[in-house]
Order: structure tokens, then sequence, then C-alpha cells
């Protein structure tokens, strides 16, 4: 586990530099036109998680994301990613007797690397966040608990949709360490455990609010 | 509750920074009771916050929350049961009187005594005919008055023709009528004192009810001495009541009754072993202060008197040969109808717990 975030880590660190150190993308001047550079973009939508933190199988809620990104003259791109998802369980899951549901919210920081649009490979890290469930029946969800943070990895897509906005699906895989634990009444045995691994698949609609192209370089 | 919130948000602030107020060794407990008693242990020592493996189950809400469903409303009250002597008042901690009724009629209900009144031989009226055997015209009479004694009375209208004659009409047994004795007032059905069981069932001022599909109760060290932890059912009949397991006990206990029982009317009749003879005497001076002219011994069958002669009667005496009235049968004074129990309330009930 430890080694991933290092892979994460080290590619966080060499997509500035894949941009500078590519070769040269050079075409002939007149056939240059303007490409991307960077661009800040903020987007948001519907998540759906399958699995998870509490024994439920379906969650439902959306995700927020702030994004940077940046292309080299090679072609390949990078980009860092700051999101937020809240996730509630649809149906309530009954254990030993006791019926689950509640909502999780956390932050994950991440990093996407694409070779050519639309396609993208993220990584990152799922920091611990909130739950909240009632812990009596009927109670209001009051309770908030740490939850272990995750390693994810995932594949985006950029959809263009206009000058500036695009649709981004994401499909991330997530694994950590600390299962969730439950148990009922005080009784230790039996006791609910998560399974360390869960998928969430997110459509974010994004804007591009800031963007800088290169400029076209002209014949002279 | 609030202490609770603001833990939230701290947990929360501190998740989101990496941290955390748990360690995620430490499981997380939930419970399947809606009010756990967090450090209650069974016999062996196992914690048991539900009551689950408690066998007194003092807890009303145990693990049968989750595995019992009650298909009708079910209000928590605490029931007395005993005789109405012993009826205490609803405490301080639950001011609210649920219900009020019992099992079990005991309102007696008897019919009085149906009396009447004594009877008495009674002399007939005495008709004049214009004619013989008591045939042709009715000329005069004389009619005894009420609760007459034979005394002379004028009879100025009873002249007859020579070919006139006189009816002596039966002699009668008077009285043996109702008594004017008015039936008491029916009984009065606003005390509980009419059932052989009494019961009261109190609970707290809010109207608080069990959630849907659970059973619910007050916990034994909320009730008052005396009173047992139960359900109040509604909207079910004692036929299709069906109890939780952890309130396996069922009452039924009636709220009032509906008094459908009445008495059949009171009738006298004479017996028939009257003996009523008496003797008519027609004088032909009003006051009867001359020789009897006429007269004639009169039974129950009357008498037909023929004088054959022209007379002057002006006046009417009598007195009895036999004044013996017989009895008089008195009939009616009995019970119809019944009185039923109505507005039935159903309860299930835990088993109290071993002193």
């Amino acid at each position: 586990m430890l080694r991933v975030g290092v892979l994460v880590g080290a590619s966080l660190l060499v997509v500035p530099g894949l941009a500078r150190a590519a070769p040269g993308v050079s075409a002939s001047p007149g056939e240059r036109r303007s490409r991307l550079d960077a661009a800040w973009s903020i987007g948001a939508g519907p998540a759906l998680q399958l699995g998870g933190y509490l024994p439920n199988v379906l969650s439902v809620g959306g995700t927020a994301t702030l994004m940077l990104r940046t292309f080299g003259d090679d072609g390949w791109g990078g980009g860092l990613t700051l999101t937020f998802t809240y996730l509630r369980t649809v149906t309530p899951a009954t254990l030993y007797g006791a019926e689950v549901e509640g909502a999780y919210a956390n932050g994950t920081v991440g990093v996407c690397i694409r070779r050519i649009e639309p396609f993208g490979f993220c990584g990152g890290w799922r920091m611990p966040g909130g739950a909240y469930f009632p812990r009596t029946p009927g109670a209001t969800w009051e309770h908030g608990w740490r939850t272990s943070g995750s390693l994810n990895a995932g594949v985006d897509m950029l959809i263009t949709l206009a000058d500036r906005l695009s649709l981004r699906p994401i499909l991330t895989l997530d694994v950590y360490d600390w299962p969730t634990r439950l148990i009922v009444n005080k009784r230790r045995d039996p006791e609910w455990r998560s399974f360390p691994l869960f998928a969430t698949l997110s459509v974010e609609l994004t804007l591009d609010f800031w963007k800088r192209d290169k400029p076209t370089p002209q014949s002279k | 509750m609030m202490n609770h919130s603001y833990q939230t948000l701290f947990c929360l602030f501190l998740a989101l920074a990496g941290s955390g107020c748990e360690g995620p060794h430490e499981p997380v407990v939930i419970y399947t009771c809606k009010d756990p008693d967090y450090d209650h242990k069974d016999k062996d020592g196992n914690p048991d916050p539900c009551h689950e493996n408690d066998e007194k189950k003092p807890m009303a809400c145990g693990a049968a929350c989750a595995d019992v469903v009650l298909g009708v409303k079910a209000v928590p009250v605490a029931l007395w049961i005993g005789e109405e002597r012993a009826l205490p008042a609803c405490p301080k901690s639950m001011p609210k009187a649920d219900f009020n009724g019992g099992a079990g009629i005991l309102a007696p209900h008897a019919c009085p005594e149906c009396r009447c009144t004594e009877p008495a031989c009674a002399f007939g009226p005495v008709l004049a005919f214009d004619n013989d055997a008591c045939g042709g015209a009715v000329v005069g009479a004389a009619i005894p008055p009420p609760a007459w004694d034979g005394a002379c009375q004028a009879a100025p209208s009873l002249p007859i023709p020579a070919l006139g004659s006189y009816s002596f009409e039966p002699t009668e047994v008077g009285g043996c009528a109702v008594a004017e004795d008015p039936l008491p007032p029916p009984p009065h059905f606003g005390s509980s004192s009419m059932w052989e069981t009494t019961a009261r069932a109190c609970r707290h001022e809010d109207d608080a009810t069990c959630p849907p599909g659970q059973p619910c109760g007050l916990r034994d060290e909320e009730l008052p001495s005396g009173f047992r932890s139960c359900l109040r059912l509604e909207g079910t009949s004692p036929e299709g009541a069906a109890c939780p397991a952890d309130f396996p006990e069922s009452f039924v206990f009636y709220a009032d009754v509906d008094e459908g029982r009445g008495c059949t009317p009171c009738e006298c009749a004479p017996a028939g072993d009257a003996v009523c003879v008496s003797v008519m005497n027609l004088h032909q001076q009003a006051d009867c202060s001359d020789a009897t002219m006429l007269a004639w011994p009169v039974d129950g069958l009357g008498y037909c008197g023929d004088p054959s002669m022209p007379t002057n009667i002006q006046g009417v005496s009598a007195f009895w040969l036999q004044n013996e009235p017989g009895t008089c049968v008195a009939s009616g004074g009995a019970v119809t109808g019944e009185i039923k129990a109505i507005e039935p309330a159903v309860f299930c009930c835990n088993t109290p717990a071993a002193e």
C-alpha cells in the first residue's frame, strides 16, 4: 500500500517535468494551432457507490471537484484534483437485528495524467471523513466517527461539450487498510467489518473558469 | 444531545483534517432498542444493553423490538387491576387516566314485586224495564255510588208499570288493581362498582405511542406500586388481538355497559274464589223508612225480578248476605332483555418481575 502511495506521489512530481522535458512536438508553423496550456476548472455532479463503510450495498450522493490541468507540447498532460464527496445509503441494511443507514462525507486529493484527450488515469488519497447514522432505532443522525483513509485509482474522461464546458465521468476503486467495525448491542460476536474495497462512479459537469492557451507560433 | 452534536462537528473537522475522534480499531456500537440501558449486564456478566438475555425483561423494549411487529397502534400504559374498593388514583408521574372500566358485570337487576290493592265485593246496579222478564226498554236505573256500603239511597227513576221488571246486575269483585307503587329508578352505572374486576390505566401527559411496528412500554422502575407495564392496543377487537412476545398476557376490560334490561308490567286479577251475595231492598220511600217492598238476593250471576204489578220504588238499600271477596292474583314484574359490556379495551402486559 505504501509503495502505491509513493508511485502516486512520484507521478505528481513527474507530470510538470513531462511537460518541460518532452521533446518538442514540432510541426510546420503554418500547421500549428492554439492549444491548451493550463486550466483551472470546477465541476459537480451525481455519484453512485458500490460498497463502502456501512453494510449497505448502494449509496448515492454527489461530488464536487476543483481541478488544475496542464499540458506540454508533446501531448502529455497532468492535473491536480481536490474532490469533496457526500454519499448516503439508499436503503437500510439489517445487521443482526439492527437497521443501519447513514451518510458519509470526505475529501480526496488526487492527480490525473493523460496522454491524449479525453482519457485520463487518476490516483489519489481519500481522506478520513465523517460518517453519520443513528445508533438507536429512530434516533437522529448525530454520530460522527473517523473512517480510515483510502488510496484510490481510476479512469476519467473529459468530453468537451462547449469551449469551456466538459462532462467528466470518473470511475474509481478505493482500497483501505482499516475497515469499519460495527457491533450490535455491545456483543463482541458477531461483528461486522466493511469490505476494504469499494467503487465509486460519478459524472461531473466541469467548467473551465480560467484557462491559458499556448500562443500559436507565427511565421516570420 | 447538544454535546453529541458538537462532538459530531468536532469529529468531522478532525476527520477532514486527517485525524479522528475514535480510534479506527474501536468498533462502533449500534443498538436494536430505542433507549439502551448502556451498563446493563445479563446474568453471565455480558453486556446486555437491550435486555435481550434478561429473563425478567424489566425493559419493555428489548431485542424483540426488531422482530415483533404489531399491526395496530399501541399505547404504553401503567395498568392497575383489582377490586373497586382499592382503586388507586393515577400517580403524579402518570397523571393521565387513559382507561377506567372493568370486567364481569356485577350490577344486579331485580324487578320490583308486583302488588295489588285488596279485593272487595261490590253491589251491582238495578235497572228498571217496561216489560216483564227484563225485556223491553230500560226505563230507570239505580247506579250504586263508588264504594257503596248498601245504605239507603234515593232511586226516583225506578217506578215501573204493571208489566215492568227489575234486573239486579251481578255483584262484582272490586279492588284488585295494581298498587300505585312506582318502580324504583334503574341502577346507576356511573361508578365502577358494577364490575367484578376493576381496571385503571394511567399514562404520561404526552400522548406518546409506540413506534410503528414496534412494541414499547414503561420500565418497571417507572411504574407506581401495584401497576403493571402494559400496552393498550387500539383499533383491534378482543377476538383479533395478538400480543407481542414481550407483553404476552392479555386482558380485556370494558369501559361501559349497555343497559338493555327491563321489567314486564304488573297486572292484577281476581283468583275466582270470591263469593259475593247481596240482598237488594226496594222501598217506596226515598229514605227507605218504610218496610221493604221488594227484596231479592243477587250473586255473581245477577237476577231478574218481576213483581207482576206496578210499583213506585223511590229508594234502594242493600246488605251483604255473603261478603267474601276472595284473593287477588298479581302477575308481571319479570326481567326482560340483558345488560352488555361495551367499549372493550385490549391490554397486553408483561410478566411482572418476581419480588
